[in-house]
């Protein structure tokens, strides 16, 4: 095993040496090798495709970072932190392109992953978009549409008795009532939280899980193909404040559903699994700074932060509990 | 890293990106295990070689070393990734 190895490293090695062709008499030996055992040709071709991979890898990780002021490599760490830095930049433009993004680039307001930013519609209404969120604004005589594709927004809706307001979501659709409310979408379900007055929720499914429901000043559900959660109480002007200035409030939630959380206004990738499911957290969280918030998570909980780049970090249960 | 391909799984939007970054770290910790017993020339050597793309002859002056010693360095660090490979993909 091990002298397979040795050999067929040597015969990579030897064979790449652009400076020094190998001889007749060596290819002939080669040659010979191959042909005597189907393993060695295994070795050569599992070896080659390996320094292959590597070599296509670092071309512009190489020039962007390890070329920095002629730095000596501190070893491997270092070269493999650039190269993962590398994926993590490619990658992205990658999803970019082959993902069903396009919809969300053309969305009419849109924000980047940790940006609020209000706006004042046409008919008066002030919409307000949370970081990594996009929106489509569909004003018609009848009805004012905001299609929300993802994220958070919050409306403090214009006054215009002709024409109501919905947004509509994956799961939902909600009537203002004359109203001040956030709607906040995520991969399940949509959550609706009540500011001021009184939103009529609806399901988007028939059958059994369809519903209706109005949803007053201090309440919060959650609509789901499943149908309408129970309403939960919040206290309004916290959660407006709170929401504004992009802090996540926990209390005794679950980590990887405030990383899951975190994940959304992370511009990188955050890599995490089950085995951190049953740590509790009791916090508040920059959500526009998700940098930070890993830090603050990382200081007080028994979890290590492995960072491979700024772009990917990966999220453990600590080794030293 | 089975993490990696849960969330690969999970997330058919994200797949590509997750399992080819899953695919990438595997391969480095592989070859970062496998580097880990060797030398530190015979590190610096390869890294020098691959993820830098020098030539051998490069590599060698660059370490102050022999042509020949370059090629035993890389021939070591080349076998001990091979090694683990096989190990893994059993």
């Amino acid at each position: 095993m091990t002298d397979i190895a040795t050999t067929a490293a040597h015969w990579v090695v030897r064979l790449s040496e652009e400076d020094l062709p190998p001889s007749q008499r060596e290819l002939a030996e080669y040659a010979l090798w191959l042909d005597a055992d189907p393993r060695h040709r295994e070795a050569v071709e599992a070896l080659s495709s390996m320094v292959d991979a590597l070599d296509d890898m670092p071309g512009e990780a190489a020039a962007s970072a390890l070329k920095a002021g002629e730095a000596v490599l501190s070893g491997w760490q270092a070269a493999a932190k650039h190269l993962v830095l590398f994926l993590a930049v490619l990658v992205p433009l990658f999803v970019l392109s082959t993902s069903n993004s396009l919809d969300l680039w053309m969305a009419d307001k849109r924000t980047p992953a940790n940006a609020w930013q209000s706006w004042v519609l046409e008919d008066n209404s002030t919409l307000v978009l949370s970081g990594n969120s996009a929106v489509n604004v569909n004003f018609d005589q009848d009805l004012r549409t905001l299609e929300l594709l993802k994220g958070d927004l919050l409306i403090d809706v214009g006054h215009d008795v002709d024409r109501p307001l919905e947004v509509v979501t994956e799961h939902g659709r909600f009537r203002a009532l004359g109203t001040r409310f956030v709607v906040q979408q995520r991969a399940e379900q949509t959550v609706l939280t009540v500011l001021e007055s009184s939103v009529q929720a609806h399901t988007l499914v028939s059958g059994q899980a369809a519903a209706s429901q109005e949803i007053t000043a201090g309440e919060q559900i959650s609509v789901s193909n499943q149908g309408i959660g129970s309403p939960a109480k919040i206290d309004p002007e916290r959660f407006e404040r709170n929401w504004r200035a992009g802090k996540l409030v926990v209390n005794g939630t679950r980590l990887t559903d405030v990383l899951d959380e975190l994940a959304r206004h992370h511009s990188g990738y955050l890599l995490y699994d089950d085995t951190l499911a049953p740590i509790e957290v009791m916090a508040v969280l920059p959500l526009d700074d998700p940098q930070q918030a890993l830090e603050l998570l990382g200081e007080s909980l028994p979890i290590d932060l492995n960072r491979y780049s700024p772009w990917l970090v990966h999220v453990t249960v600590s080794d030293n509990l | 890293l089975q993490e990696c391909q849960a969330l690969a799984e999970e997330n058919p939007t994200l797949a590509p990106s997750a399992e080819t970054i899953c695919d990438a770290v595997r391969t480095l910790e592989q070859i970062a295990k496998a580097l880990d017993d060797l030398s530190a020339n015979a590190r610096r050597a390869f890294v020098l070689r691959h993820i830098d793309g020098l030539t051998l002859v490069e590599t060698a002056a660059r370490l102050g070393v022999s042509r020949t010693m370059v090629r035993r360095y890389l021939v070591q660090s080349l076998a001990a990734c091979y090694v683990v490979i096989e190990s893994e993909s059993e």
